[in-house]
């Protein structure tokens, strides 16, 4: 590989453009503590990076710059010189003047000479800076000789990573392509099983490609701390600004498209927000205000959340200033619902700053910025309390490329879903679900929900047979208050589609978000699901007026009692789960997720419900597909990957070996899948059962044989473990060998010896690594129990 | 070397098309309807990988699309990095383009072909009205969405 002048060059501003972006907290940091020693060494490395660079390339000015710098900063990590207000001020404005010196180079301009030399005159040492030589501070190693962090990166064009994601992309079109020709042609074993592992290299390098685009958004807020102090010496004010969650990982478009918008945030938070020094004290409060800056990611998406501990907005004078600018009238603003005249904020023309200053005020900006967040599929949101803060949450999508869906079908014709949006899908005849009118708006009432409906087939009219009863009722939510219904014929798969836009002519209908192909090698439209809940009539009227209304509802299923539910669980085997079990699906959060000794629960609709179907490993940061299981006194529910199709269990069931959550394993539509037994979960986690149904072991000792490695698998085999001194009465009883018989008539004693030998001897001894028979034992005496 | 042009059938007679903006002409079959767009719009189909809109230039198929059976060749041409195809019963070959596009403006009778028109051009067959690919897309966003009744 050669490399030419231009690329040298090209590759140099980006390097010295990224350490600008990543060292520039640092440099408040030190500023607030100068003796932090690793904060020292990479603005060190910087500027010694920057001058060995300026060799290479003959930019003289930019050399001597650094190479001052890095003087200044050599003597001070030697001890020679201790760091104070000037000289960090000094570095920081050598550090800036690099910066400008770069974007200037990249542009093809030049910066006008002089002014250097005064830069690197203010670096001078001082007399209070002189100190002696520190002797500790000799032995003190060398940090520019270590690599910045272990891991080896390599710098890539932003097109070619597109590029490379396109063709992911087609190669994932193809090989779904390609699985539908292999199903009909009835290929042999081998080729199956070839284009099996096949398909799963592609999946690998899909993901792999995906988060090549990944970036963590610490490279959003690096540069934070410096705006953060620049804005605030220059209005007067006092801020810190504490940073969560920059671990956060999400697509390098995103972190740009986030860039703008959030720095606008901040710079309002500061200048209109937080308060002078004088009148937080006169407040109350804190001399010095605090900017909170957390990310998280929910789902697919990230949330974004700006709070200062400021005077918050003060909604009345907002209220009269759009008045006064003639948005609103006096009477359309007295009906507006607090968050709405919260919102106001983000009209065009709409600033509530007393002055306007050089920062922010002009009354440009929150406009601009809600247009840019809602663009790239986002939200933005204000919350306030007056007097005490101001929150800005922005939640936007994780990446743009790729998204899960489900394949929705009306009237023969197919289109797509995101899967973010969707709450909850209900069968249309379900007794959950009551449909009504409400002065010619169609409401349906879903559990305890009343919702605005809209029939696709009616909104894209298309032709249909005569309306049915049947079909697939969809509740989708869009934001906190914004939910409707929407009503399909079928779901008719779940798969993730590399989405691309569509052409302008079809974008043009304002309800289509992009373009994607099936697996049978068609177009499928995905459609925009705000946009849609606007063309079927949904206003913010109607959601208003149907909030708060409640409804007791009682519970009932009734569905084909051989239908069944074919999933891909989360361990990756296809599941069939009896219809008539299942009640609904719905996700739930990882957040709602808790582990416990006996397995794991979740908080669904305010209910703590068992969660089966889920290890601790399987739980990642994304929400959980879960089938709800309903036995006419308690709820249950199955975590899943995602739904496969819908079958009947026709075919024989080949009964598993022993009783668990697999009753056995039959063929469905042509493949092998696992019957869930809904009767051992309920009985076995199915609340109410679990107090008094479960078998109770009691065991000996604290020690840690007994404690970690007897009672985990005590407890797998679905015992409730009690210890010696407990007086319940147990079912059985493990003892050590070495110890005294018990005296429990009734209990089955297992009894465990140390030695291999000895072993098979009287009744109930057995090895205490025969874990074969330690299980064989507690099954029995739970089949024992049951008689 | 004069520019080669693809004759194709448009509203009962033949038109042109510069070869160069011509990626492939392909036989149909599929066509996925697009519900609320244009009436121009006749719908999608793939391509391989690719997503094709379809575009009827003209009156015949433009009245119905989703119930009209879809027209046998589309010619293929790509802007901004989408893929359209522009629906034909018939597609002649190539000819070379002896003169530089006439416009014909309001003398076009046809307001379908008048919108997408660049002019006339001369070819050993005789003069051809030659069609502007952009102008052709540009029509179907225009163009008032009809829903189908």
């Amino acid at each position: 590989m050669s490399f030419n002048a231009d690329e040298l060059l090209g590759e140099f501003l980006a390097e010295t453009e990224e350490m600008l972006e990543a060292i520039s907290g640092e440099l408040v940091a030190w500023e607030a503590d100068p003796s932090e020693r690793t904060r020292l060494d990479s603005i060190f490395r910087f500027v010694h990076t920057v001058k060995g660079n300026c060799g290479l390339f003959d930019f003289p000015r930019l050399q001597a710059l650094s190479h001052a710098a890095e003087d200044a900063l050599a003597d001070v990590r030697a001890g020679r010189r201790v760091p104070d207000a000037g000289l960090v001020t000094a570095i920081l404005a050598i550090i800036d003047r690099i910066g400008n010196f770069v974007a200037a180079i990249r542009e093809g301009t030049t910066i006008p000479e002089g002014g250097d030399d005064s830069l690197i005159a203010s670096l001078l040492l001082t007399d209070e800076n002189l100190e002696t030589v520190n002797l500790g501070a000799a032995h003190v190693e060398d940090g520019d000789r270590k690599a910045p962090g272990g891991k080896q990166s390599l710098r890539l064009s932003v097109e070619l990573l597109d590029q490379m994601m396109n063709c992911v992309s087609n190669i994932v079109l193809s090989r779904n392509e390609m699985a539908h020709q292999l199903k009909e042609t009835e290929a042999p074993q081998s080729v199956v099983a070839t284009f099996k592992r096949l398909s799963n290299q592609i999946a690998d390098l899909r993901d792999s490609t995906s988060d090549a685009r990944m970036q963590p958004i610490a490279r959003l807020f690096g540069a934070l701390p410096r705006l953060v102090r620049d804005l605030s010496t220059q209005l007067g004010k006092q801020v810190m600004i504490d940073i969560e969650g920059d671990d956060v990982e999400f697509d390098r478009e995103m972190v740009e498209l986030l860039r703008d918008p959030l720095a606008h945030i901040i710079r309002n938070a500061i200048d209109h927000g937080i308060e002078h020094p004088s009148a937080r004290l006169a407040a109350g409060k804190r001399e010095i205000g605090c900017l909170t800056v957390t990310a998280r990611r929910i789902g697919n998406q990230i949330q974004v959340d700006v709070t200062d501990d400021g005077r918050g907005i003060d909604i009345a004078r907002v209220v009269d200033k759009a008045v006064e600018a003639g948005l609103i009238s006096q009477a359309g603003a007295a009906e507006l619902s607090p968050g709405d005249r919260l919102m106001l904020v983000c009209h065009p023309g709409l600033s509530t700053a007393h002055e306007v200053t050089e920062i922010s005020g002009r009354g440009v900006g929150m406009d601009v910025v809600r247009a840019n967040i809602e663009r790239i599929g986002g939200q933005l949101k204000i919350a306030s309390s007056p007097g005490e803060s101001t929150c800005v949450s922005l939640r936007v999508p994780l990446t743009l490329a790729i998204t899960p869906a489900l394949v929705v079908e009306v009237a023969g014709q197919q289109f797509v879903i995101p899967r973010s949006v969707i709450r909850e899908v209900v069968a249309r005849g379900s007794p959950d679900v009551e449909f009504s009118s409400l002065g010619g708006v169609a409401i349906v009432r879903v559990r305890n929900k009343r919702l605005p409906c809209i029939s696709l087939t009616h909104l894209l009219q298309i032709d249909a047979p005569a309306p049915s009863t049947a079909g697939v009722l969809m509740v989708l939510q869009l934001g906190q208050s914004f939910s409707y219904a929407l009503i399909v014929d079928r779901i008719t798969n779940h798969q993730e589609f590399a989405i691309r836009p569509a052409s302008p002519p079809v974008m043009a209908a304002g309800i289509y978000a992009g373009i994607t192909i099936s697996e049978e090698g068609r177009p499928l439209l995905l459609l925009d699901t705000t946009p849609l809940a606007h063309a079927g009539g949904v206003t913010t009227e109607i959601l208003e007026a149907l909030q708060g209304q409640t409804h007791e509802v009682a519970s009932e299923t009734t569905v084909e009692a051989d239908q069944c539910l074919i999933l891909s669980g989360l361990d990756g085997r296809p599941k069939a789960l009896r219809l008539d079990a299942v009640r609904r699906i719905t996700t739930v959060l990882p957040e709602a997720v808790d582990f416990n000794e006996s397995g794991a629960l979740a908080v669904i609709e305010d209910q703590l419900i068992p969660l089966v179907g889920i290890t601790r490993d399987a739980l990642g940061s994304d929400p959980v597909n879960v089938a709800m299981m309903d036995d006419g006194d308690c709820l249950l529910a199955y975590a899943f990957a995602q739904v496969i199709e819908l079958g009947a269990l026709t075919d024989e069931i080949l009964p598993s070996c022993e009783p668990g959550p697999v009753e056995g394993t039959t063929i469905v539509n042509g493949h092998a899948v696992e019957v869930i037994d809904a009767h051992w979960l309920f009985a076995e986690y199915g609340v109410g059962a679990a107090e008094t149904a479960q078998p109770v072991c009691r065991i000996q000792g604290s020690d840690t044989w007994t404690q970690k490695f007897l009672r985990p698998i005590i407890e797998a085999n679905g015992y409730r473990v009690v210890i010696d001194s407990d007086p319940e009465a147990a079912d059985v009883v493990v003892v050590s060998d070495e110890l005294a018989e018990p005296n429990h008539d009734e209990a089955t004693v297992i009894r465990l010896s140390r030695s291999k030998a000895q072993a098979p001897g009287s009744e109930g001894r057995m090895y205490r690594y025969d874990r074969k028979a330690i299980v064989q034992a507690l099954q029995d005496a739970k089949v024992r129990r049951a008689i | 070397m004069s520019e080669l042009l693809v004759q194709f059938e448009l509203q009962g007679e033949l038109v042109a098309i510069r070869a160069s903006e011509v990626e492939s002409v392909i036989e149909i079959d599929e066509v996925v309807p697009v519900p609320l767009t244009s009436s121009r719009i006749a719908g999608l189909t793939a391509l391989r990988s690719k997503v094709l809109t379809l575009i009827s230039c003209d009156n015949d198929t433009a009245s119905c699309p989703a119930s009209t059976p879809a027209r046998r060749r589309a010619i293929v041409v790509t802007r901004d990095g989408q893929s359209y195809g522009i629906l034909t019963n018939r597609v002649v070959g190539g000819v070379p383009m002896l003169s530089p596009a006439v416009p014909f403006g309001e003398g076009l009778h046809d307001s379908s072909l008048r919108a997408i028109a660049q002019g006339v051009t001369e070819t050993p067959d005789g003069p051809v009205l030659l069609i502007d690919t952009e102008a052709a897309i540009m029509s179907s966003i225009r163009s008032q969405t009809m829903p189908c009744q």
